[in-house]
């Protein structure tokens, strides 16, 4: 058994139990623990002892740094860390577990409910958030006798399915974070509109996830407005904004899109066998004889995104041609003049 | 790979405060209970049973029954006042709370996943609040995922309408596995008779499903877990360039490599397998799209365009 005389001897305590001694020293301690105790009593830092008086400065530099490593590590797992002062001695700061806020909220969990939260586990593909998702699964695991994760696929009727599905290599964690203390962030980001990059300050209100990717919706206060910005366009760190009061929600703030989308009706051509899925989307109106010579069949459909189905139109290149109504078709020929551009050796339309 | 420190203390910490209320407990039971291996289990007692508090004699350790540990029984018996179990972290319980919402938003109404989210907000304190700042928009499933995943459960054969890529329309059989999405579309991973493969079939390209009375195939029931196709670096490499508000096209399109340019434009590398669906990327982009690489793929696109202008007569 390792004893602290032996530390010379014995290979260096691994990190997990060095944490560990350190939490259940800070818990004991009555009514605190200072560093130099800490160092020469916990386990783990006590093989560090000074030799001459030079390296006993490296040493000293060596546990310090080991040291705030440590209490960053406990503040991040939500074991509540006292700094507290002497009463004896003002300028000796020492430290203790508070034990009173040290525990887990007590909930029942069935085990089909555990076996839920096992599969959300599973859906973060980024590894930091993945990590921290299975952290809190494994303390709710410590106050729940029996998990189901079958009952639970059983239930909800995903398996596998739901590994990755949040895709993210984005700094989540840190807006997670500043969302829940209402702090304001900085960051610089690349906007797509204009190609350039600048710093931002915002406000964070809300995240929304949509097709792969991450949005965050605050107020940025460079351009004194509302905004969205797209995780995967922030370049380099979210940093919080210190030194400020948490900053204040707006009182209604509808979410982005929930406005009612624009409906607008179209009628297309389409060439037979062609294009089945804008077909099933449709209703037939008959047939039309286009410029080019040939005869399709005509189809009406409802549009809520004049653009978006401009672009989509477009793609089907001569298998749909629009009739109506003019803006739409417009929008198709701005696209396909575009792309027939790009060929400068191409013949003449 | 060695686990990260934080990781196994908070398994530690949990093993503690479990053991403290459950004893008596088998390791198999407790290994399954927390997703580790019987071995993980041990190697943790084992280190449990070295800590303690400053001193680390005998009475300052964590300590358990050495007998019913030997016949590979758990039975705590000092827990050094750790017992308590631990609350989450503010990132730790946000984390799973978003995981969770991205179960309920892809699945919709489920009871079970209510009650659970009940409990977890309850679990998570502050950190809770998150749930009202935090929005999935999960891809709609279309009209066909629930016949899909009935045919699953009743291990039925599928008669698909179904839309390629390259926008044709064919019909397949086939024996479906599972249904998966990625956050923007749902697939269906099944056998194909048709193909005589494995296929995946993007749900809102199907046009009609029908549940035949046929079980499925050997192929389909014995495959393993299915993970999400991702196209790449295979394929003939295309480079487009493209003005900066197509950067939804590096976001959401599986690339080669992207190269970002001083005006702000960049370029996009794709392994490109089915032409015409590069000509489809192409001709949406329209104006955003400002040069193709190779010239003969240029040369290819530029021509599909113009005859889709001489259909408008322009």
């Amino acid at each position: 058994m390792t004893t602290p005389g032996d530390s010379d001897r014995t290979p260096a305590v691994p990190a997990h139990e060095r944490l560990l001694d350190l939490v259940i020293a800070l818990t004991q301690a009555r009514p605190m623990m200072t560093k130099a105790q800490i160092r020469t009593q916990v386990r783990g830092y006590a093989d560090s002892r000074p030799g001459d008086a030079r390296s006993a400065a490296r040493v000293q530099e060596a546990f310090d740094r080991k040291f705030d490593r440590d209490k960053e590590t406990l503040r991040q797992l939500g074991i509540p860390l006292l700094t507290l002062t002497s009463s004896v001695h003002s300028d000796e700061v020492g430290y203790r577990i508070d034990l009173d806020d040290y525990a887990l909220p007590r909930v029942e969990l069935t085990a089909a409910e555990l076996g839920v939260l096992g599969l959300a586990a599973q859906a973060w593909q980024d590894s930091t958030l993945a990590r921290s998702a299975r952290r809190a699964l494994t303390k709710l695991r410590a106050i729940t006798p029996r998990s189901a994760v079958d009952d639970a696929i059983g239930a909800v009727g995903l398996g596998a399915g739901t590994r990755g599905l949040l895709a993210s290599d984005e700094p989540l964690g840190d807006l997670f974070a500043a969302i829940t203390d209402r702090t304001a962030v900085r960051f610089t980001y690349h906007a797509a509109r204009t190609g350039t990059s600048s710093v931002r300050h915002v406000e964070p209100w809300r995240l929304v996830a949509r097709e792969r990717g991450w949005y965050l919706v605050g107020w940025d206060r460079d351009r004194r407005a509302r905004r969205t910005f797209r995780l995967s366009r922030i370049e380099g760190a979210i940093s919080p904004v210190d030194g400020e009061e948490p900053f204040q929600l707006p009182e209604t703030d509808a979410y982005e899109g929930t406005a009612e989308p624009t409906l607008l009706q179209a009628e297309v051509a389409v060439r037979s066998d062609r294009a089945p899925r804008l077909r099933a989307a449709g209703r037939p109106k008959g047939r039309v004889t286009v410029a080019d010579g040939d005869e399709l069949d005509v189809l009406v459909i409802e549009v809520a995104d004049r653009e978006a189905f401009a672009s989509e139109i477009a793609g089907y290149g001569e298998a749909v041609v629009v009739l109506s109504p003019p803006d739409l078709r417009a929008a198709v020929l701005r696209r396909l003049a575009a792309v027939a551009a790009l060929d400068p050796t191409g013949s003449p339309t | 790979m060695t686990e990260a420190a934080p990781d196994r203390l908070t398994r530690l910490l949990a093993l503690i405060s479990y053991l403290e209320e459950n004893p008596g407990v088998r390791v198999a039971t407790v290994a399954e209970h927390f997703g580790v291996t019987s071995e993980q289990v041990i190697d943790d007692v084992n280190t449990l049973w070295v800590s303690g508090a400053p001193g680390y004699l005998h009475g300052d350790l964590i300590d358990f029954a050495a007998d019913e540990f030997d016949r590979g029984v758990l039975t705590l018996t000092d827990s050094q006042a750790m017992a308590t179990p631990l609350r989450l972290g503010a990132t730790e319980a946000a984390a799973l709370l978003v995981a969770l919402q991205s179960i309920a938003a892809v699945i919709g109404e489920n009871d079970l996943v209510s009650t659970t989210m009940t409990k977890l907000r309850a679990a998570a304190g502050d950190a809770a609040r998150l749930f009202e700042a935090v929005r999935i928009d999960a891809p709609r499933p279309g009209e066909y995922r629930d016949l899909l995943a009935d045919a699953i459960a009743a291990d039925r054969r599928v008669r698909l309408s179904y839309v390629s890529a390259g926008d044709e329309q064919t019909e397949r059989d086939v024996d479906p596995v599972t249904l998966l999405t990625d956050g923007a579309h749902w697939y269906l991973d099944a056998w194909c008779h048709r193909a005589r493969a494995p296929r995946q079939f993007r749900l809102d390209r199907i046009l009609g499903a029908v549940v035949l009375a046929d079980a499925r195939s050997a192929h389909a029931v014995q495959r393993a877990p299915a993970t999400l196709r991702t196209p790449g670096a295979d394929g003939r490499r295309v480079r487009l360039h493209l003005a900066s508000p197509a950067r939804w096209v590096a976001e959401q399109v599986p690339h080669v490599g992207v190269e970002d340019h001083d005006d702000g434009t960049f370029t996009l590398e794709l392994g490109v397998t089915e032409s015409s669906w590069l000509q489809r990327l192409c001709l949406e982009l329209g104006p955003l799209l400002r040069g193709i690489e190779p010239p003969e793929v240029a040369h290819e696109i530029a021509a599909a365009a113009r005859s889709a202008l001489r259909a408008y007569g322009e």
